[in-house]
């Protein structure tokens, strides 16, 4: 089986020149750390909610300004993670196929 | 005479509010130095790759700044709550000193009233031992108040310190500008006066109000999109690489399901999301199946760690060799025909209920999610369709 359509995706690759070590399931791993960050950035919740508990001073309102007065960072980088996620799980999948392709070589196999 | 008031507020929901701000605050830290390695450590290839690379520089100093905001405030918190616990254990005491003065100061004047009403004239002993006892009750009532006063000085003292440190942490490169705050507040206040168009059904006046808001939501939403990039939909043209994987559908279909239950009573919507709050969530759950699928795959014994084993096919172990048709009696074919074809319809029939299953519970989340629900499956259908579909106008290499 030729498998150079699927690494002609488009995902990202790691240069020859630089050498650094690749493992196919940290890779995915570090995918659903960021896709996880990322979806919990977009899904922060009203920060009102939790000025309440700071009692009467001034602290209530500075920390609810703290908290949301980030936003067009916040939805930014949230969906900004969430794509890095889904790229990085799609590049910790591509090293597999090419871990795979190594090892059919090895054993013989053809693709 | 009015009491003392209570000091609002609770310790404990601080402390959560610290934890959980420490607990944020350290994961995008770890998260940073990870991209920073990443960042440091290699050279991206290719048009997505560079992108990727691109993005990673642009995510690590932001997730250090948004780190910085949130962790610098995990302090100031923490000190407040103990402020706040010790402030509130003094009041409450005070309150109820206070209070209880005053009821005796109360059942004294009642008695002394009595006295007075039986003939007793100011110089009477049982009259002046009541007066002294009622001053001895005020004296309770002052030194209530005064240590009432005390610690809430004591605590707006640490109030102030605590909001001081929170907003000069405020004041950083990740803040909104004022006119990106003018229109975020208006698309919130107009989305928020739009729902009054539920209740303007059988409230008419309410109807044009509700219009408004919602034509004010709108414009602010448009404006959002425009000048600052925020749009739903938007996100989804970039990934290129989904697209044509196919599993930009998965993502969207997972997303169109977040946020509803399989409840007794049917599927309901336990959430309101956005739409680009359900993309986000499709992505992670779609990144962690494919994360399952990479260590299953990865979990398979070096001898059976062949090619196919490692995509999802059968081990070699598991491969028969194909037996050939006329080798086989007319009824054992028949038999063997009619199994497949059961087991397909069994497969398919339990495709279409996980699908209706699925729908259902998109149709809970509403018409948004029921369009993000048919947009994912549409294009998984035509990825697989694509797939299938074997290109024409590439000629067979020679020699094949």
């Amino acid at each position: 089986m030729d498998n150079r359509s699927g690494l002609s995706l488009d995902l990202p690759s790691v240069a020859a020149m630089t050498w650094i070590r690749v493992d196919a399931a940290e890779v995915a791993e570090l995918g659903v750390a960021l896709a996880e960050t990322g979806a919990d950035l977009l899904l922060m919740g009203d920060p009102a909610a939790d000025r309440w508990a700071l009692g009467p001073g001034e602290s209530g309102p500075a920390l609810e300004e703290l908290l949301g007065g980030w936003r067009r960072v916040r939805l930014a980088l949230g969906g900004s993670l969430s794509e890095l996620g889904e790229a990085a799980v799609g590049a910790g999948a591509l090293y597999l196929d090419t871990e795979a392709g190594v090892s059919g070589s090895l054993f013989g196999g053809s693709w | 005479m009015t009491g003392l008031p209570p000091m609002p507020g609770n310790p404990g929901g601080v402390r959560v509010v610290a934890d959980r701000l420490h607990a944020t605050a350290r994961r995008l830290d770890a998260l940073g130095r990870v991209l920073a390695r990443l960042r440091d450590g290699a050279t991206w290839e290719g048009v997505a790759g560079e992108e990727f690379g691109v993005r990673l520089r642009a995510a690590v100093p932001v997730l250090d700044a948004v780190g910085a905001r949130l962790g610098g405030a995990v302090a100031p918190l923490r000190a407040l709550a103990d402020a706040l616990e010790e402030a509130q254990a003094v009041i409450a005491v005070a309150v109820q000193d206070e209070s209880d003065a005053d009821q005796a100061y109360a059942v004294l004047e009642d008695r002394a009233y009595a006295l007075v009403v039986a003939g007793s004239g100011e110089d009477d002993p049982a009259l002046l031992l009541v007066r002294h006892l009622q001053q001895e009750q005020v004296r309770v009532q002052a030194g209530a108040r005064a240590r009432h006063g005390a610690a809430a000085e004591r605590f707006r003292e640490a109030d102030s310190c605590c909001a001081r440190v929170l907003r000069s942490l405020s004041v950083d490169e990740v803040a909104d500008s004022a006119p990106y705050r003018l229109l975020a507040a208006a698309s919130t206040v107009g989305h928020d006066v739009a729902t009054l168009g539920l209740v303007s059904a059988t409230v008419p006046e309410l109807r044009p109000v509700a219009a408004a808001g919602e034509a004010a939501g709108v414009a602010a939403d448009t404006a959002l999109l425009v000048a600052y990039g925020e749009g739903d939909w938007a996100e989804l043209g970039g990934s290129a690489a989904l697209m044509a994987t196919g599993g930009m559908g998965a993502v969207l279909r997972r997303g169109a399901v977040a946020g509803a239950e399989r409840t007794a009573q049917g599927a309901v919507s336990t959430r309101y999301l956005t739409t680009r709050q359900r993309l986000a969530l499709g992505a992670a759950a779609e990144a962690r199946a494919s994360r399952d699928a990479v260590r299953a795959a990865l979990d398979v014994p070096p001898a059976r760690g062949t090619p196919t084993a490692l995509t999802g096919g059968p081990a070699v172990g598991t491969v028969r060799a194909p037996v050939a048709a006329s080798g086989l009696a007319a009824g054992v074919r028949d038999a063997a025909r009619a199994g497949a074809a059961r087991g397909r319809a069994a497969v398919a029939a339990q495709l279409d209920r996980a699908f209706r299953d699925d729908w259902r519970l998109a149709t809970a989340n509403g018409p948004a999610a029921q369009r993000l629900y048919t947009g994912g499956a549409s294009l998984q259908v035509g990825t697989a369709a694509a797939r299938a579909t074997r290109p024409v106008t590439e000629a067979e290499p020679a020699g094949r």
